[in-house]
């Protein structure tokens, strides 16, 4: 079939498809934009506790630009965002990468440029100036959130203990805080000083919450010592209000109806300086180590009279604050006449009154090597105690000991306790050869004379005997019982007729012996029938015999009916007429001829 | 039922032969000779052991010991393969012996022949203990106790079904119905499976039972083989790996009593 074309319509389809191909090559002009990076804050002047948001967008390229460290300042990335957009049929893309500076030194800063490689040559970004001054320490308490950095003494002795302590305000919700600059305590030897504590403090009205973390620091040498300043970082927690309230209401002005946000916020402690101190020349004893503090000395012995050749144990305990752990030097004289065996000093770190300290354990193993009456000279630690401002001398002993001969003239026998190893080696095969004969009498006796066949016939035919009689006298017993029941069955009727025809006579003398007769009729008929006793079958369950036996429900019913009957005129005051008699021999008749013909079906 | 019905019939063959067999004992001349047997072998004198041993032997006595004994005369001789054939006769009648297998493992090291049998009759022997450690005599007497035990709880069970009845019925019929497959192999095996070995250093088995016949491979002191036929003076033998032909009769011994 030909079809005319429209000219017309022809050319707007040509058209048309050619308008459909340009648009879809548009995508192409994508990637022939110009790639640039362009770098933006959203201010150029802040504080040491504020921070500055980079950006970073870079068009017409999905490479990420170089971004190398900043010096003198923390960099936190922000995540980044990209979009898309078609002005005049030109498709743009731009990915803009976040960034949030926090700057580490007062001054005035140069960030930038950044660079991008793109095809292989180089694009950079436009530099930014950033000025970052002080904070005042003024503006402290009117602020949500701040921190502060002090020591308990700004003028200690040399190796004199302080307390470094950092706490951190805070009258807002804050999230995510962290110590991210702690000082490096340079000129300082640093022990932490327990977990980090919280308590509650009212500054000019107002609540705050403290944390506060505390150190123990010794200066290990005189002049001033800056500590430099720590830095926390976290993220305010600031209510907003929906931006309009069309209701008007102050009831939509609660916080429920609002959102939050978090401002991140680094926080920065002034540095503190501490004027350490020389320790006193004067007074200064001989044996002084360098240890300051307040100390303690006590010390025991295990035995004061032993055997020469025993070993006794000598305890020497230095507790108390100060640079203990790490100045344990304890003067004892001369140990001569005993051989001594030191034991590694155990330190134990504590904390007491607020102030880092403990207690060292020395032992030593002191063997008197001559008889008689040995002397343990003075133990004594000598320590400068900043308090008193002097030097101290803590002593303990001495101690004598009365050696003894040995009593026990045996000659003892060192044995070295070593385990006495012997190489194990394999089991080595020197000859081969048969295990031997067996030579008792009883190898003459014939193994095939075992088998008797007597046995075989016991244990194969006598079962088999044994089960076969017990199955065919299992088999006759259940004939005769069947056939009994087959025969009371079959007699049934017989019987029936034979009651039945007594009650007839019955019927015109007494109502009360027809009743009883008839109803003994009925109950031995169902008794031979059912092979139960009859006699004491009720109306019920009769009824539910035949029921379940497939008898129809109206001869079933008729039966109950009988029953009803046979026992009113028996034990009912009421006697029956003799059409009704006549009447219920009939039906009684008729059931049992229905029963019997259903049964045998 | 059916397969009930033949591992009965196979029993009863085997008990059947049994019975007809005479039955001889040891007489008091017998046990000299035994003593004197024993005596030769502990002096030595192995030639004169397996005089007495073999003198028993054809007196009727048929034991294990004896068997066992004589091998290890053979053995001691340097005639490995009549030392294996004796002990595998008496492997038939005493399989537990722990010193029959031993001085067997060590015989079976000196044969020259590497014929490796991977039968299923192997794996049952090393998997189902009752197989290869009672005979077969044992194992069909286990097998007619199980029997009488199942007919006498089934004549039970017509009058009195409890419930202990019924689990001892069960583990009973469970019991026969491991033990009877291995009854019935196991007498299978003895009674229409003949074992024969190479009592010659070295014998030629060749295509026929003629002296003409191609020599198709050699066997050596000791190789086991299966005895297939017998055909005037000439034995068809089977290797494991299907290799048959014609030996002479009178170079190899058959694993029979």
């Amino acid at each position: 079939m030909i079809r005319n074309i429209d000219p017309v319509n022809y050319k707007y389809k040509i058209f048309s498809m050619l308008v459909l191909l340009i648009v879809l090559m548009q995508p192409c002009s994508l990637f022939a934009e110009d790639v640039s990076v362009t770098a933006s804050v959203d201010k150029n002047d802040l504080t040491l506790d504020d921070y500055i948001l980079l950006r970073l967008s870079v068009k017409g390229t999905r490479d990420k630009p170089d971004f190398s460290e900043i010096p003198d300042f923390n960099v936190q990335s922000r995540g980044s965002s990209s979009q898309v957009s078609i002005v005049n049929g030109q498709m743009s893309s731009t990915i803009e990468y976040n960034y949030l500076l926090y700057p580490n030194n007062a001054g005035s800063f140069i960030i930038g440029p950044f660079y991008l490689k793109d095809k292989g040559r180089g694009v950079k970004s436009n530099k930014i100036r950033i000025s970052v001054t002080k904070v005042s320490s003024s503006d402290s308490p009117s602020k949500d959130v701040f921190v502060v950095a002090e020591v308990d003494n700004e003028r200690p002795y040399v190796y004199e203990q302080i307390v470094y302590v950092f706490k951190f305000f805070r009258a807002v919700k804050i999230t995510d805080a962290s110590l991210t600059g702690r000082p490096a305590f340079e000129g300082f030897i640093k022990e932490e000083l327990g977990k980090e504590t919280q308590y509650q403090k009212i500054i000019n009205g107002r609540q705050y919450v403290v944390t506060e973390i505390k150190y123990a620091l010794f200066p290990t040498k005189t002049g001033v010592l800056e500590i430099s300043p720590s830095t926390l970082k976290c993220s305010l927690v600031v209510q907003k209000r929906r931006s309009r309230n069309r209701f008007n209401n102050s009831f939509f002005d609660d916080s429920f109806f609002g959102y939050s946000e978090t401002v991140p916020k680094v926080l920065r402690t002034d540095p503190v300086k501490v004027m350490v101190q020389a320790l006193p020349v004067t007074g200064k004893p001989a044996g002084f180590k360098g240890l300051v503090g307040s100390f303690e000395l006590t010390s025991s012995l295990s035995a004061i009279k032993v055997e020469k050749g025993e070993s006794v144990t000598l305890t020497i305990n230095v507790s108390g604050t100060g640079n203990l752990k790490n100045n344990q030097n304890v003067a004892i004289g001369s140990l001569q006449n005993f051989k001594v065996y030191d034991d590694k000093p155990v330190f134990e770190s504590k904390i007491i009154n607020g102030k880092a300290g403990g207690s060292l354990v020395i032992k030593k193993a002191l063997v008197p090597l001559v008889e008689g009456k040995l002397q343990i000279p003075l133990i004594s630690v000598t320590y400068f105690n900043p308090v008193s401002r002097r030097y101290e001398k803590a002593v303990t002993g001495p101690y004598v000991m009365d050696v003894q001969p040995v009593k026990d003239t045996e000659k003892v026998e060192l044995v070295e306790g070593v385990r006495t190893i012997v190489d194990k080696q394999d089991v080595k095969i020197l000859g081969k050869d048969i295990l031997p004969i067996h030579t008792g009498l009883n190898s003459l006796t014939n193994a095939k004379t075992k088998v008797l066949p007597v046995l075989i016939s016991i244990l194969f035919f006598v079962p088999i005997i044994i089960f076969l009689t017990a199955f065919m006298f299992k088999v006759k017993v259940g004939n005769k019982e069947e056939g009994a029941a087959l025969a009371r069955r079959k007699n049934a009727q017989k019987v029936f007729k034979k009651n039945i025809s007594l009650a007839l006579k019955m019927l015109k003398d007494d109502g009360h012996t027809f009743c009883q007769l008839a109803q003994k009729a009925l109950k031995d008929f169902m008794g031979d029938v059912f092979m139960v006793s009859g006699s004491a079958l009720t109306a019920k369950e009769m009824h539910e015999m035949l029921i379940s036996a497939g008898i129809l429900a109206d001869t079933a019913d008729a039966v109950n009916q009988i029953m009803i009957f046979c026992d009113s005129g028996q034990f009912g005051s009421k006697g029956h007429t003799l059409k009704e008699k006549e009447e219920i021999l009939d039906l009684l008749k008729k059931s049992v001829s229905l029963i019997n013909k259903r049964l045998k079906k | 039922m059916k397969i009930y019905l033949a591992i009965l019939f196979t029993i009863f063959s085997l008990f059947a032969v049994e019975a007809n067999a005479e039955e001889k004992y040891a007489t008091v001349d017998t046990s000299h000779v035994f003593l004197k047997a024993n005596e030769a072998y502990v002096n030595s004198d192995f030639k004169a052991a397996v005089s007495y041993y073999e003198d028993i032997i054809s007196r009727g006595v048929i034991n294990g010991t004896i068997f066992y004994n004589l091998g290890n005369s053979y053995l001691k001789r340097g005639k490995t393969g009549k030392a294996i054939l004796n002990y595998r006769k008496a492997e038939l009648l005493i399989p537990r012996n722990e010193d029959l297998q031993a001085n067997l493992k060590y015989a079976y090291g000196l044969t020259i022949d590497n014929i490796e049998c991977k039968e299923l009759v192997s794996f049952l022997g090393d998997f189902c203990f009752w197989y290869s450690n009672l005979n077969v005599y044992e194992l069909s007497y286990l097998f007619l106790v199980l029997n009488f035990l199942f007919w006498s709880l089934v004549a039970i069970r017509l009058f009195y079904k409890g419930e202990i009845l019924k689990t001892i019925l069960y583990l009973n019929v469970f019991l026969l119905l491991v033990i009877g497959p291995s009854v019935g192999l196991k007498v299978y095996r003895y009674n229409f499976i003949k074992r024969g070995v190479v009592t010659s250093k070295e014998i030629l088995v060749r295509s026929g039972s003629t002296i003409n016949g191609t020599v198709l491979f050699k066997l050596h002191d000791g190789a086991e083989f299966e005895w297939v036929e017998e055909n005037e003076g000439w034995v068809k033998v089977r290797l494991c790996d299907n290799k048959k032909g014609w030996v002479q009769k009178k170079l190899v011994g058959c694993i029979i009593f």
